[in-house]
Formats: structure tokens, sequence, C-alpha cells
């Protein structure tokens, strides 16, 4: 008797959970299939029939996007400042992580607290020190400025990730070099770092989508239109000119989440890998 | 070809001494095994050898040349690693030929080194494969080939058969001692196996809590324990060891336990005599060295049996006298079992007496 109760309620817990899920699942890809069919609508369509599907399904709105819009100016701005970002930080961060994980220096562990700390900063807490910085260097309005801003910001969280695969490696894979007659860095260059590639293009990947997301340090440090990056060009439709062009600005946004999309769908299994490692440390 | 030496050799971490004073000669060619349970200092006295530790204070000689500050690289020693440590990334020939590429040694050279070491070890069908595609017994050979292709002064084996199974271990032992014979390179070898350590030793150093015990041949160090620690560590099953005194009864001397006596023989009184009489001691004694019967014989002590064990070859008896257990060895045809009565004698020439305060051995 009391075992079909704890069924019931078993069954009805997992209800409850499919429930919820479904619930959330519905809130998150509800205005991504709205953006999806708007993207595709004229704007009449639209104020006609705000949830309807398109009746006759038109590109137009993306050559408008691209064209007017400046979408690919801005795409190829943000290529640049994100596959550069990375690119940086995919050298600094492993040595960075290798040398404070695995070398003993004097002050090491301040060294290494203090590359850590950064993670802990809120952005906004920096914003106006960096801009000063950036002006005072000339690098306002630039993306040079904007990619050396993303890679000191995004540093901490490379190097804590880097640190935990280095410190997973076997030490004795290390004395065994040291006993083979490796310097630090020939030990770094012929041992560690081709052990590291697929944990570094899994950091560079999850940097890749955080950069190429990013709205504020864009938003605060670029001035200039042909500068502009995807998130902050997709200001372009919501004020001024297009700022009534619902349909341009869904195409817009379509196109900005094209690369990210493209990234996850070849890379999801490294993703929620490191996403996990993340949150476990395994 | 190379002599090491250690000379009070100690090393902290932190407020831990891991090796403790220690002082060491290894000669030219010989075979020396740290033998020592996990945590006394075997493996940490192995790296400062190595020059992967710097030692806190203490001398560290290679034929006679201090190395303390020497990078293990300018020490010429080859280490074999508990794990292997071979580079996951790179081929069998490539692990094998970074060390010598290092030193910029000629390519033609290595090739000839590194196809003449894996010849030697039967590993040559293995060189363009990965560590990861080879099995533990082949990883073992490759990390040996490794050791071998660099023809150090001093080859440093940690525990390198440990992650094997039993039947490799054994093979693996005799091919090791097979190869030590003929390339006759002083090694030291770390291990916490008394049964590895025995057969491939020419010497042995027990190590505990830092410190060396005893150094000496693996028959020595069987035969003539220095203290509690050794004789028990050394030999399986173990030896048996029990409170005793030494008390004498009119002419007769005696080791008493309380619940059994030992008659000491005419020939080895008076040698007894003068160092314990009336002092606290702890007898030991191998099982091999007690003679069991089933029938009553003159001399012979009555006792209940606790265990039988039957190994096939051999039969271990234990013994329950009042509270203290005794094992005997016996042979595989040995019938009773536990709870039946039986009956054992000490061999008196083979007892070995030891200090209870000190537990140092006294005779």
């Amino acid at each position: 008797m009391l075992s079909q109760k704890a069924k019931i309620m078993k069954r009805l817990k997992l209800l409850a959970l499919a429930i919820t899920l479904l619930i959330i699942s519905i809130i998150m890809i509800y205005p991504l299939s709205w953006t999806l069919i708007t993207a595709f609508k004229t704007n009449r369509e639209l104020f006609l029939d705000p949830w309807g599907l398109p009746s006759n399904p038109t590109f137009e709105n993306f050559i408008k996007a691209v064209d007017r819009g400046n979408m690919g100016q801005a795409m190829i701005n943000s290529l640049i400042v994100s596959l550069s970002s990375i690119f940086i930080i995919s050298i600094i961060a492993p040595m960075a992580a290798y040398a404070t994980s695995r070398i003993d220096f004097k002050f090491k562990g301040a060294v290494t607290n203090l590359l850590i700390a950064g993670f802990f900063i809120a952005p906004h807490a920096v914003l106006v020190p960096l801009l000063i910085l950036l002006r005072d260097m000339g690098l306002v309005d630039t993306l040079l400025g904007l990619i050396l801003s993303h890679v000191g910001w995004h540093l901490p969280f490379a190097i804590l990730f880097m640190k935990a695969f280095f410190v997973s490696i076997p030490s004795s894979l290390q004395d065994s070099a040291r006993v083979d007659g490796l310097s630090y860095y020939s030990m770094y260059r012929k041992i560690m770092l081709p052990l590291a590639l697929p944990t570094i293009l899994t950091v560079a990947i999850i940097m890749f989508i955080s950069v190429w997301n990013n709205f504020l340090f864009a938003f605060i440090f670029l001035r200039s239109p042909s500068n502009f990056t995807v998130p902050i060009n997709l200001l372009n439709f919501t004020t001024g000119r297009y700022g009534n062009d619902y349909v341009a600005q869904s195409a817009a946004v379509l196109i900005s989440a094209i690369p990210t999309i493209v990234l996850y769908l070849l890379f999801a299994e490294r993703i929620r890998k490191g996403v996990a490692f993340m949150a476990f440390g395994r | 070809m190379t002599q090491v030496q250690l000379e009070k050799v100690c090393k902290y971490f932190g407020e831990t001494k891991a090796v403790d004073n220690v002082d060491l000669l290894v000669n030219d060619g010989e075979f020396m095994v740290l033998l020592g349970p996990s945590g006394c200092g075997k493996t940490t006295t192995l790296r400062l050898i190595a020059g992967l530790e710097k030692p806190t204070s203490g001398l560290i000689l290679f034929d006679g040349e201090p190395v303390n500050e020497l990078e293990p690289k300018d020490r010429r020693v080859a280490m074999v690693f508990q794990d292997y440590a071979l580079y996951p990334h790179m081929k069998v020939f490539d692990n094998m030929a970074l060390s010598l590429q290092v030193r910029g040694m000629p390519r033609e050279e290595i090739r000839r080194r590194v196809l003449e070491t894996a010849e030697l070890l039967g590993i040559k069908h293995l060189l363009e494969r990965k560590p990861g595609q080879l099995s533990g017994g082949e990883q073992q050979r490759v990390a040996l080939g490794r050791a071998i292709v660099r023809e150090p002064s001093v080859f440093l084996m940690d525990e390198p058969l440990s992650n094997l199974d039993a039947a490799l271990r054994a093979r693996m032992r005799g091919e090791l001692k097979k190869l030590h014979e003929r390339l006759k390179t002083t090694t030291i070898y770390v291990t916490h196996d008394q049964v590895e350590a025995m057969v491939m030793a020419s010497r042995i150093a027990v190590m505990r809590n830092g410190r060396i015990q005893q150094i000496g041949s693996p028959q020595e160090i069987y035969s003539r324990p220095a203290n509690r620690f050794v004789a028990e560590f050394v030999g399986s099953p173990k030896m048996n060891i029990f409170d005793a005194v030494v008390v004498t009864d009119d002419k007769n001397l005696k080791i008493t336990t309380g619940a059994f006596d030992i008659d000491i023989p005419a020939s080895m009184a008076q040698r007894i005599l003068d160092r314990v009489l009336d002092r606290e001691v702890m007898i030991g004694i191998r099982p091999e060295d007690i003679e069991v019967s089933t029938t009553y014989k003159e001399g012979y002590i009555e006792a209940e049996i606790y265990l039988v064990e039957n190994i096939g070859n051999l039969s271990f008896i234990t013994f329950e006298v009042d509270d203290v257990l005794i094992v005997a060895q016996a042979p595989p045809s040995f019938e009773l079992g536990a709870k039946d009565k039986a009956y054992f004698r000490m061999s008196t020439a083979k007892l070995h007496i030891f200090d209870k305060k000190t537990e140092e051995l006294i005779i």
C-alpha cells in the first residue's frame, strides 16, 4: 500500500518537473522563435498579425540589416575583436596558468592571488579607470583598445580554468621532463602545451562567445559607427532612423547570433564539458 | 659507473621531517633497494639523489663529488617513475629519444641507440605507437627503455612494478635483475614490497619515519633484523613477536612468556645470561623456525589451533596460547583444523631477543 503511494508521489514529482521544464523552455524559446518568424515578415505584416507566420517569407530584412544597418561592418569588427582577443588570451593564459601551478618562484602565492582576484571584480568597477587609461594611451574608439580591454578582463577566468587543467597533470610528468634535461620553457613547449591544447580550445570557445556578446566595453569605449561591434550596432535598430523597423531588427539579431550558434553546433560537447568543469571542477 | 653516497642528509617539508639524518653508501654497480612502508621517506630519498628535491642539510656525493647544487640532467641519472610518466602525446620512439635530443646528439646516433635499446627490451614493434595504446607491461618497458637509452651513471627506480598485476610483476622482477646483471649500472630501487627487495637487491636499506633502520644483504636483513620493525616488516607471514622475561630456575635458564616456557640449552645460556637476565624483552621467531606436531613429543608445547591456512605448498598454523597468537609453518598435508589440539616447539637457535623498550636486537 505504502509502495503504491510512494510510486504515485514519484510520478507526481516527475510530472511537476516536466511541467516546470516545459514552462522554462517556452519562456526561453518564445522570444527566439518570435524573432525568427518576424525576421522574414514585412513591417506591415507584423503589425497586422504579430503572432502569425510570414505569408510570403522574404530575405529583404537581412539585406537591409547588412546594407543599411551596418551589420556587415559590425560583424567584421566583432570577428577582429573576438579572434584577436582569444588569440592573445590563448597564448598568455596557459603560460601564466602553467607557471603559477607548476613552477616554484618567489611571491608565487601573491602573484597567483592577484591574477585570480580579477575574476571577482564587477566590470562596472573598472570602467572609468579603464576608460581613462585607454584615453591616455590614445586607444579610445579603436578596436585595439577594445581588444586589450577584453584580454585583460578575460584573462583571470582563462587562467583559473587552465590552472585546473595543469594541476591535474601528474607531477611525475614534469619530474620526468626535468630528469630528461628540459628547461622550464621547453617543458612547457614540448610537453605541457601539446597536452593542454584541447583545454585551450575549450577556453578559447567560451572566451569567444563571451567577447562576441560583450556589450558594455564596446558601448563605453567605441564612438564611431565604423568601429561598432555587433552588440552595440544592434542599437542602430532600436533608436533613430530604424527605430521602428522591428523586422530589420529581428534579422540583425539573428545575424549577430550566427557565429555563436555555429560554434555551439560544432563544439556542443566541448562547451557542455567546459561549463560542467567550471561548476564542478572536473 | 658511479658510487652514490649520502652523508647526514635531512629533508624537511615545512615542519615535517621526511628524511632524517640518512647515511648511505651505494657502491659502484650495486643494486640497492630502499625498502619501507609508505611515508617512510624512501621516495623522498630517491628524489634527493635524482636532484628533484634539494636536501635541507647534508651532502649527496657522486663518486666523491658533491652534487647538491646540480640539476637532475647534470647528475646523469635516469629515473623510472611509478606511473611511468611517459609523455602521452609522443610516440614511443620520441619518448625514448627526447633526452638525447635535448643533449644535442646527432639524429643518426639517437636512432641507433633507441633501436638498440628497443631491441634489448623487445619493444621494437611499439616504437610508432603512443603510450595510450600500450598495455601496462609495455608502458613499463618503454619507461625502462627511456632510462636505459641514456646510458646513465645511476638508475633510480620508484616502485616501477607496483602498477602491474602479480604475474607480470614477478616476471618483470626477474627481467630487471637480469638487466642489471648485464648492464651493471648502479641502481637505487624504491619499493614497499619486501619480496621484490629480497629477490633483486644486492643490499637492502630498510627505512622507517625518514630514518634508515638497517642496511645489509637480503639474507642479513632476514636472518638478523636489527630491530623489531625490520623483523616484522621483512618476511611473510611476519615474525612472531611476544613479550617475555628471561629467568633462572636452579641451573636452568628459561624464557617465560607467562603462557609457556622455553628452555635455553646450556650452550646458549651464558651468552643470554650476561645480557638479558631479568630484563623485560621481546622474543621473535619466524614461522618456519617453529616445528609443529600432531602428537606429543618431548619439549613440545600443547596449544589449541586458532586457524589453519593452506596455501598449496605450505600450511600456516596459528596457535592460540592464552592471549598470544603464534604462527607456525607446517607441510600442506597437515590435517588438523581450528579448535583441535596440536603441539609446537620453537627452535631456540633461531630465537631473536629484542629489548622491550628500545625494540633493538639484543641477541
